[in-house]
C-alpha cells in the first residue's frame, strides 16, 4: 500500500512539475490545448501527413527549385 | 587493490549499460510520447546518458571527416559543437534568471542533450544518403520523387526538433508559452548570424544544434 502511495506521490509531483499554460484568453488557451494534445502523443501521425502535403505543395509551386534545395541540403551534413 | 579496481570497472560497466538502455528507451519514447518523456528527462541525474549522446555525436564527426573534402579534424568540429551547445544552454539559463527565476542547470543539460536526437538522426541519415545517392539530384521522375521524400523527411524531423526544443525549454525553465517564444526569438536573433559565420568558416553548413 505504501509502495503505491509513494508511486502515486511521485507521479503527481511529476505531473504538476509545471503550471499549465494560460495564454490570457480562455478561447485561445482552449484551442492551444486542443492542438498541442496531438503533438504531445504520437506527433508523427500528424507531422508526416502535414509535411507530405507541404512538400507536394512546394513541388507544385517551385518545381525544379525543390530538386535544387534537396541537392543543397544533401551537402549540408 | 585488484578487487577494488575490478569493482570499479564492474561499476562503470553496469552504469554504462544501464545508461545505454535508458538512452535507447528515452529515444524511442521521445518519438511516441515527447511530452511525458521530456518531463521525465528534466528530472534525470544520470550523466552517463549525456556522455553517451556526446560520444555518438563524436563518432558521427569522425565518420563525416572521411566523407567531406577539406574538412577540419573531427575533434575540432566536436569542440565547436560543444562550444555552441553550452553557449546556447548558458544563454537560456541566464535569460531565465533575468526573468526573476532561479532555475537549476542540470535540467537544461539533460533536456537539450536529448533534443539533439532529431539533429543527430538527420545528419547521420543525410551522410548515409550522400554515400548511397550522391547529389546533385536531377529533374527526372525519380529525382523529383526523391526530392519530395527528402523534404518531407527533413521537415518532419525539423518539426520534431522544434517540439523537443520547446519542451526542453518548458521543462527546464518552467516558464509559460509567451516567454518561451520570446526567448526562442532572442536566441534566433543571434544564432542565425552566428550560423552564417560558421558556414563561411566552413565548419558547419547546417548548424548542428
Amino acid at each position: 500500500m505504501k509502495l503505491y502511495s509513494n508511486r502515486f506521490k511521485k507521479y503527481i509531483n511529476e505531473v504538476f512539475f509545471i503550471t499549465p499554460n494560460d495564454l490570457g484568453f480562455d478561447s485561445l488557451t482552449f484551442w492551444f490545448k486542443k492542438t498541442t494534445f496531438f503533438l504531445k502523443n504520437m506527433p508523427f501521425l500528424l507531422l508526416i501527413p502535414f509535411t507530405l502535403i507541404f512538400a507536394l505543395l512546394l513541388h507544385f509551386i517551385f518545381g525544379k527549385y525543390l530538386v535544387w534545395l534537396t541537392s543543397l541540403l544533401q551537402y549540408g551534413f | 587493490m585488484v578487487s577494488k579496481k575490478n569493482f570499479l570497472i564492474k561499476n562503470c560497466l553496469v552504469s554504462f549499460s544501464t545508461a545505454f538502455i535508458l538512452l535507447l528507451r528515452n529515444s524511442f519514447l521521445l518519438i511516441f510520447y515527447p511530452y511525458k518523456t521530456m518531463r521525465k528527462i528534466a528530472i534525470e541525474t544520470d550523466f552517463w546518458q549525456i556522455f553517451l549522446i556526446f560520444f555518438f555525436i563524436f563518432i558521427y564527426f569522425k565518420f563525416i571527416y572521411f566523407l567531406r573534402d577539406n574538412s577540419y579534424p573531427a575533434s575540432f568540429t566536436f569542440f565547436i559543437f560543444l562550444f555552441n551547445f553550452f553557449i546556447m544552454i548558458f544563454f537560456f539559463y541566464f535569460l531565465v534568471r533575468f526573468f526573476g527565476q532561479k532555475p537549476k542547470l542540470l535540467p537544461f543539460v539533460f533536456t537539450f542533450s536529448y533534443s539533439l536526437l532529431p539533429t543527430f538522426f538527420w545528419f547521420i541519415s543525410v551522410s548515409f544518403l550522400y554515400l548511397l545517392l550522391p547529389p546533385p539530384r536531377t529533374v527526372s521522375f525519380l529525382g523529383q520523387f526523391f526530392s519530395i521524400f527528402f523534404i518531407t523527411y527533413s521537415l518532419s524531423l525539423l518539426l520534431w526538433k522544434v517540439i523537443l526544443f520547446y519542451l526542453a525549454l518548458r521543462f527546464s525553465t518552467k516558464l509559460d508559452f509567451y516567454r518561451i517564444i520570446y526567448m526562442i526569438t532572442l536566441f534566433i536573433l543571434w544564432f542565425i548570424p552566428y550560423s552564417v559565420l560558421l558556414y563561411y568558416l566552413k565548419i558547419f553548413r547546417v548548424p548542428f544544434i
